[in-house]
């Protein structure tokens, strides 16, 4: 059994080395430019020799996603050809600033490709990024466990908070049921991605919906109502009980929203890659069109 | 009215509750008969006198047959649900009586009550894909593509302002004479034909009057005929780079010499940071041959200004012109300063030619009778000055019959083109067995307009730079007139003085081969006669010097 392994040091740095050939033998095609009587710039043989591997290397990148679907495949491993991916997607920006010698003051088509290539591979960054870290902080934050088992835990949790709430017809009992209705997790991308918590319940006090956000003003209220319940018995047990399940909800809700949040991170970033990736190669085939169009 | 309110869980229902009102309060305030603990609001049912029920929210809305209410009528049998409360409305026994089931579901986890998927929730990554697709090719390749078709909404200035055009398509901005020109805006000046490269009659019609680097010969135009304009001269560049400076493009050929054109008369020896010795031309006086054929324009090969002498055939030192001293008695005390003569075309910054009656002629007069200076001897044919002295000396013997005529003309000639008149500033021949008339003959005299015809230099730019004016002393750091005593000197500065302020290497204006070199030559073939119609024809167009 081996080792996990980053996705960039894949087969002892291979793709880095595919990194460094690329960049190499691109940078000595440009600075042969500098040898000649023409400026450099995409027009020359050293800018379409630079224009074409950059065309090729960006096609072949989209093939990942085609390969990572291709679960019988056995050209290559999916990691392997996810770090080539990253190494070569990297290596895209410096080729193509190179094919364009740096020429990007004015907005039109061609330079719409580029701009568009940089949001792609930052983008893809950024992915990198998350799957360099997140996969650890996650597990830290589920303990080892499935998230299925903490949502199972809160479910237990709220049920008893129901039924002890409904043995009683006090204010913090109907506090504690509107607190469990209106706790809100998840709902919008944004919402998951910030792990926004628009949780309410409906204070007595106040006679109106409050934040709940973080459960903190149902143990708010709990934690004030319980010495006011000294003298009752039944009473008090009841609120130190719904104050210990609270305290627990807090932290399993924390713990659900923060594994829902890495969740999103992770995905958040395909949002920009792929819809990016997809107008990246229109606006790369106009842009040949047009260079030919206008030879 | 009454109204018998009972309350159910999954568990268990409650008794039923007897409120005896007009109104019924239901919520979570401590006031109210019932209580529907969770619930985030207040409903008042209110019994309208009419029998009808009219429920609303106070601080929130309830749902009734699918749809939000904040205030309604119910009808017997109806269903609405407030949170996670269901209130059903029955008939009761007694018309006055309104009996109300309200029923607590379970809540549901919150978990499952929203989305916790980031791919189930707002619009999929395939839609915005689709759509950026979409719009890319809608807004980068089938517009601008219409309008290339010139399709008809695009006449309309208000159009093209929303709409991608053409322009879109340009890769960077065209260099500010083809703006001012009008074609900014015109892709087909230029490209005029789709998937081919710009032919040179879209530049050739409008620049008609561009010459070739030379004049072309069948032998030669394919090495300048086989490029096109556009190889050098490239658009769309940022910064601009219409006008290729780059001395590298001269050198390509210019340096080592070349083998593939040994006819032609090539500069070489150049290199990009380098310039050979200069070469000046020079007229050389030919004294057997007549008229035109008596000067060849020479080239001699490189080597130091000194070895090469002017062949004017004009007596003139300049240092005795510029010596105070020396012109004390003729110029007011003063030397002469070298913009006396030397006069700057200010059109060009070249110099104008000098000429005897403009600049010579002021200290030089040709006076031959010292009875009447005021006579002056033309300057011109030896004939017409014999003749001269003839007519005036016959004339004057005549009227005063004191002298014999014909012996002053000899002596006044001899003295003139031997002794201190012509011969001052020319090379005379004597064949003193000659009849008078021909017996002097001057040598003609070609003084050189311009000792480097092919480079351009501006005096008036130069004079703008600091500590340089039109000063003598501005003039002699780089033409060292003088202490210049002979006319066959040149005077033009050695490669040295020009490069040690245009040098590449200090990073100094005008550093390259076309800051003093033009590439379309006005000797050149004219373009527009060489391009395109007799590229495909060698050797046929009756333009081409042969």
């Amino acid at each position: 059994m081996t080792t996990h392994q980053s996705i960039l040091a894949w087969k002892n740095y291979r793709y880095f080395g595919w990194f460094a050939v690329v960049v190499l033998s691109s940078s000595l095609i440009f600075v042969s430019q500098f040898y000649s009587s023409m400026p450099a710039w995409g027009g020359t043989w050293q800018g379409y020799t630079l224009g074409t591997i950059g065309a090729l290397q960006i096609v072949w990148l989209t093939l990942l996603g085609v390969r990572k679907r291709r679960y019988r495949s056995r050209m290559g491993t999916v990691e392997g050809w996810t770090s080539a991916h990253v190494y070569l997607g990297a290596s895209v920006v410096i080729v193509a600033t190179l094919h364009c010698a740096a020429e990007l003051a004015s907005l039109n088509v061609h330079t719409m490709t580029f701009w568009l290539m940089l949001i792609v591979v930052l983008s893809g960054f950024a992915g990198l990024y998350a799957y360099l870290h997140i996969p650890e902080s996650m597990s830290q934050n589920l303990g080892g466990r499935f998230l299925a088992h903490w949502v199972a835990e809160l479910t237990e949790v709220d049920r008893k908070l129901a039924e002890l709430a409904s043995t009683s017809q006090t204010d913090w009992s109907s506090e504690i049921l509107s607190a469990l209705q209106g706790t809100a997790i998840g709902g919008s991308k944004r919402s998951q991605l910030f792990a926004r918590d628009t949780s309410v319940l409906y204070s007595i006090d106040a006679g109106r919906l409050v934040s709940n956000k973080d459960q903190a003003a149902m143990i708010s209220i709990l934690s004030r109502r319980i010495p006011q319940a000294r003298d009752d018995e039944i009473q008090s047990a009841l609120l130190n009980k719904a104050f210990l399940l609270f305290g627990n909800r807090q932290f399993l809700l924390r713990r659900i929203r923060k594994d829902m949040q890495y969740k999103a991170i992770l995905k958040a970033w395909l949002y920009l890659h792929i819809p990016f990736t997809v107008s990246l190669l229109v606006a790369l085939s106009v842009h040949i069109f047009v260079i030919f169009y206008y030879w | 009215m009454r109204f018998l309110v009972q309350q159910r869980s999954e568990k268990a229902s409650d008794e039923t509750l007897v409120v005896e009102s007009n109104e019924l309060l239901l919520g979570v305030n401590s006031g109210y008969p019932h209580l529907m603990p969770g619930l985030g609001f207040s409903l008042a049912i209110k019994c309208k006198k009419s029998g009808r029920l009219k429920v609303s929210g106070k601080g929130g809305v309830f749902t009734l047959r699918g749809k939000k209410f904040k205030s309604k009528t119910l009808r017997i049998g109806d269903e609405l649900s407030a949170g996670f409360y269901t209130v059903s409305t029955l008939q009761g026994q007694s018309p006055d009586d309104v009996c109300l089931v309200i029923t607590r579901n379970p809540i549901l986890p919150a978990c499952e009550r929203s989305a916790m998927n980031f791919a189930q929730t707002g619009l999929s990554m395939r839609f915005w894909s689709y759509s950026l697709l979409v719009l890319l090719l809608v807004g980068t390749f089938l517009l601008p593509f219409l309008d290339t078709l010139g399709a008809a909404p695009y006449a309309d200035a208000s159009v093209r302002r929303i709409v991608p055009t053409e322009s879109s398509w340009s890769a960077g901005p065209l260099h500010s004479a083809h703006v001012t020109a009008g074609i900014e805006n015109d892709c087909k000046a230029c490209h005029s034909q789709a998937f081919e490269v710009i032919p040179d009659s879209a530049c050739l019609a409008c620049h008609d009057q561009m010459n070739e680097h030379l004049a072309l010969t069948p032998s030669n135009s394919p090495h300048f005929l086989d490029s096109s304009c556009a190889s050098c001269h490239i658009e769309h560049m940022e910064p601009s780079n219409l006008v290729n400076r780059s001395s590298k493009l001269c050198v390509d050929c210019h340096g080592k010499l070349q083998d593939w054109a040994p006819e032609m008369p090539v500069a070489s020896k150049f290199s990009a940071l380098g310039h050979p010795e200069f070469r000046s031309s020079v007229w050389e006086y030919d004294a057997v041959s007549d008229g035109a054929a008596q000067w060849h324009l020479l080239k001699p090969e490189a080597g130091s200004m000194q070895a090469v002498h002017e062949q004017s055939n004009l007596k003139f030192p300049h240092d005795t012109h510029m010596d105070a001293k020396k012109m004390a008695a003729d110029n007011n005390g003063m030397g002469l300063a070298c913009v006396n003569c030397h006069e700057i075309n200010p059109v060009d910054g070249g110099v104008l030619a000098i000429s005897m009656e403009t600049h010579c002629q002021t200290c030089h007069e040709l006076t031959y009778d010292l009875d009447d200076p005021s006579l002056l001897l033309p300057h011109g044919p030896e004939r017409r000055v014999i003749a001269e002295m003839e007519s005036h000396f016959y004339r004057k013997s005549r009227d005063s019959n004191r002298f014999d005529a014909k012996e002053r003309v000899r002596k006044e000639a001899e003295h003139q083109f031997s002794d201190a008149g012509c011969v001052t500033c020319h090379v005379v021949k004597a064949y003193p067995e000659n009849p008078i008339e021909s017996r002097w003959q001057v040598v003609p005299v070609r003084i050189s307009q311009d000792w480097f015809p092919a480079a351009s230099f501006n005096h008036t730019a130069h004079m703008s730079a600091p500590g340089i004016s039109s000063d003598s002393s501005s003039c002699v750091a780089c033409h060292s007139a003088d202490k210049s005593h002979d006319s066959r000197d040149i005077l033009m500065p050695e490669k040295e003085t020009c490069l040690g302020c245009h040098n590449s290497e200090r990073g100094s204006s005008a550093d390259s081969c076309i800051s003093c070199h033009v590439f379309h030559s006005k000797d050149g073939t004219p373009s527009l006669e060489a391009r395109d119609s007799w590229r495909h024809f060698p050797g046929s167009s009756p333009h081409v010097v042969q």
